[in-house]
């Protein structure tokens, strides 16, 4: 089910959320809200649940205003970012929940639930914890049982907010791939909020990076990356080198669009700066360099490319962009 | 966990045994010394007299109407406080901050000028008085006035024991319900309902308790009629002031008797509380202890 969003504004007292919002999600698509804590992406997807209200604008849900349609009658899956699993019920009941409180004319029987549930306790690879309580499970184990609960219902989108939040860096990972490949195997639209780039580059289709209650870009992953709409877009996806011009605008370049050499030159120009600080860091090398007037210039480069250089710290390199963005600058608390 | 108590937060063996001393001292002095004496003065006739003071119709009265307005104050405050504790826990109004401490009033005035105020509003000259005199309505010096104020003095307790329950509980879990498509009425029953039913047992048990041993407020409007609108605190009362002491302990064993049934179902509520509160803290505390 496709899902757009137009217009849509939302206070909280004086504190504006979200301002004039307006994005698509084609059907079968995963999509990422992207964006720094309280940018208002989560105020977004509660919009789409209906478990907020927009003070104006509306949300068509497969080109019907749902509007009057209260958050039970949406038929959206919500995975929170708490998980929010009921507590007192084990993990079976919580999966069956959504059946189990149908009216009785489209109520599964008891049989049809419990297949149901089993198999999608088999499909989140937990079925045998089915008798357990959430407290007795592992914060990976609640993430992917409140998954199971949220699909039970057979929604027509599933919204997630900040799904791998609350976990540790090796399991937020594993559990990234698992969603990319159950994705591709159900192909289920479905909105994700996470204020982690590097998640929405390896999960999503498409991005929308909202800051400040508004959209700063709206694009693939492949357009956000390579060509960054604003200032705020291009800081925010990983290192960059700011080389302020005049009238407020600034040039942005990124440290592996940075060549070295020992002499003068290249298609933009070149600065000149000494090798500060090397790292070694997997495949690449990170460097500092210093310009005369102490302004660090990070540099990226491939091992081969480094040991080719042959540099050594102390030397006096030029510094040549391959390619420049130019923007309007950036507000500094972006 | 216990070792570290031990070697750094425990003051030296004999202050341990002083305060240890005290504390069963005054327990004895003020708790067991008198629950003690209650049942050897109730007992101090025999058994014969024992059944005879309690079997009395007058006491069996007094018993019937505690039980009764227990009876109305218990079920009405479980809904009244139900559903004040789901209002102001669940939802954000204006006014909110006043309906809280209005829910605090019965603990703040005194049960004597609870009792007084209902004279005073349908009393034989009060606000309500005339009208209800022609219509033939009696509630002071009445059984109604009775369960009138034992409803006012003990509203708060359900209330307050669930609003912070449900305010550590937070709204996730309605949410998650709504989402997976369940009704109002589901969602309370299902979701809502569970997660405070040791509380909300612990709240009645407390309302109970005060229902049936309120003397102050029932005192005022109860006009002390016997066999009508004596209730057994009020019974005790009467009995001890005519010298009948044995009797007098005889039906206040009976109230001792329905305190120590509270106590232990209470012990158990509590404990059960403790045990709920314990394992949301964990959910709460912990983030992610091991791998999926």
């Amino acid at each position: 089910m496709a899902i757009e969003i137009r217009n849509v504004n939302k206070k909280f007292g004086r504190f504006t959320a979200l301002k004039d919002v307006s994005f698509n999600v084609p059907s079968g698509e995963l999509v990422a809200l992207l964006g720094p804590s309280g940018g208002g992406k989560t105020t977004m997807l509660r919009i789409i649940a209906g478990l907020d209200k927009a003070d104006s604008g509306t949300v068509l849900l497969e080109g019907e205003d749902a509007r009057d349609r209260s958050a039970r009658d949406r038929e959206v899956g919500f995975v929170f970012q708490h998980y929010a699993l009921f507590r007192h019920m084990t993990v079976f009941e919580n999966v069956a929940f959504g059946l189990r409180v149908r009216p009785r004319r489209t109520r599964p029987s008891p049989q049809a639930i419990d297949r149901k549930v089993r198999d999608l306790l088999g499909l989140v690879q937990l079925d045998f914890l089915a008798d357990r309580l959430p407290s007795q499970l592992s914060g990976g184990q609640r993430q992917r049982i409140a998954l199971a609960r949220a699909l039970a219902v057979e929604p027509k989108v599933l919204l997630l907010d900040e799904p791998f939040g609350a976990l540790d860096a090796n399991v937020r990972r594993e559990l990234r791939r698992w969603l990319r490949r159950l994705h591709d195997e159900i192909h289920l639209t479905s909105v994700f909020v996470t204020h982690d780039q590097e998640e929405a580059i390896e999960l999503a289709d498409r991005v929308v990076i909202i800051n400040h209650g508004i959209i700063e870009q709206d694009g693939t992953v492949d357009e956000v990356v390579e060509h960054p709409a604003t200032a705020f877009v291009m800081t925010f996806f990983g290192t960059v080198n700011v080389f302020p011009n005049q009238g407020g605008r600034a040039t942005y370049v990124r440290p592996h669009e940075v060549e070295l050499s020992r002499t003068p030159g290249g298609p933009h120009g070149s600065v000149p700066g000494t090798v500060d600080d090397v790292r070694l860091a997997g495949a690449v090398v990170r460097l500092v360099l210093l310009t005369a007037e102490g302004a660090p210039i990070h540099v990226e480069m491939t091992r081969d490319r480094f040991g080719a250089l042959a540099l050594h710290k102390g030397e006096l390199l030029h510094a040549a962009p391959s390619q420049l963005r130019s923007f309007v600058e950036s507000r500094q608390d972006g | 966990m216990s070792n570290l108590r031990r070697s750094t937060l425990t003051e030296p063996a004999p202050l341990r045994w002083a305060i240890t001393a005290v504390v069963l001292l005054f327990l004895t002095l003020f708790l067991l010394v008198p629950l003690a004496t209650v049942f050897i003065s109730a007992f101090a006739k025999g058994m014969q007299a024992y059944f005879s003071a309690v079997r009395e119709p007058d006491a069996m009265a007094a018993l019937r109407l505690t039980l009764l307005a227990a009876a109305i104050a218990v079920p009405c405050n479980l809904v009244f406080g139900v559903c004040a504790g789901w209002g102001i826990a669940k939802f954000d109004f204006p006014g909110k901050n006043l309906l809280t401490t209005l829910i605090d009033l019965p603990f703040a005035v005194s049960p004597v000028i609870s009792g007084m105020l209902f004279v005073l509003l349908f009393g034989r000259n009060g606000v309500f008085g005339s009208w209800l005199f022609d219509h033939n309505v009696r509630i002071v010096f009445a059984v109604p006035g009775i369960v009138l104020a034992t409803v006012f003095v003990s509203f708060p307790f359900v209330a307050r024991e669930i609003i912070p329950m449900m305010e550590a509980a937070g709204n996730d879990e309605e949410e998650a319900a709504a989402v997976l498509g369940a009704g109002g009425l589901q969602t309370f029953f299902r979701v809502t309902l569970p997660n405070i039913k040791w509380g909300l047992l612990y709240g009645v048990i407390l309302c109970n308790a005060r229902a049936m041993g309120e003397f102050g407020a029932v005192s005022v409007v109860s006009g002390h009629i016997r066999g009508l609108t004596n209730t057994l605190p009020l019974q005790v009362e009467i009995l001890y002031n005519e010298y009948n002491f044995q009797a007098a302990f005889a039906v206040a064993s009976l109230l001792a008797f329905l305190a120590l049934i509270t106590l232990v179902v209470k012990a158990i509520a509590e404990r059960r509380v403790e045990q709920t509160v314990l394992e949301r803290t964990e959910i709460r505390l912990k983030p992610d202890p091991t791998s999926p």
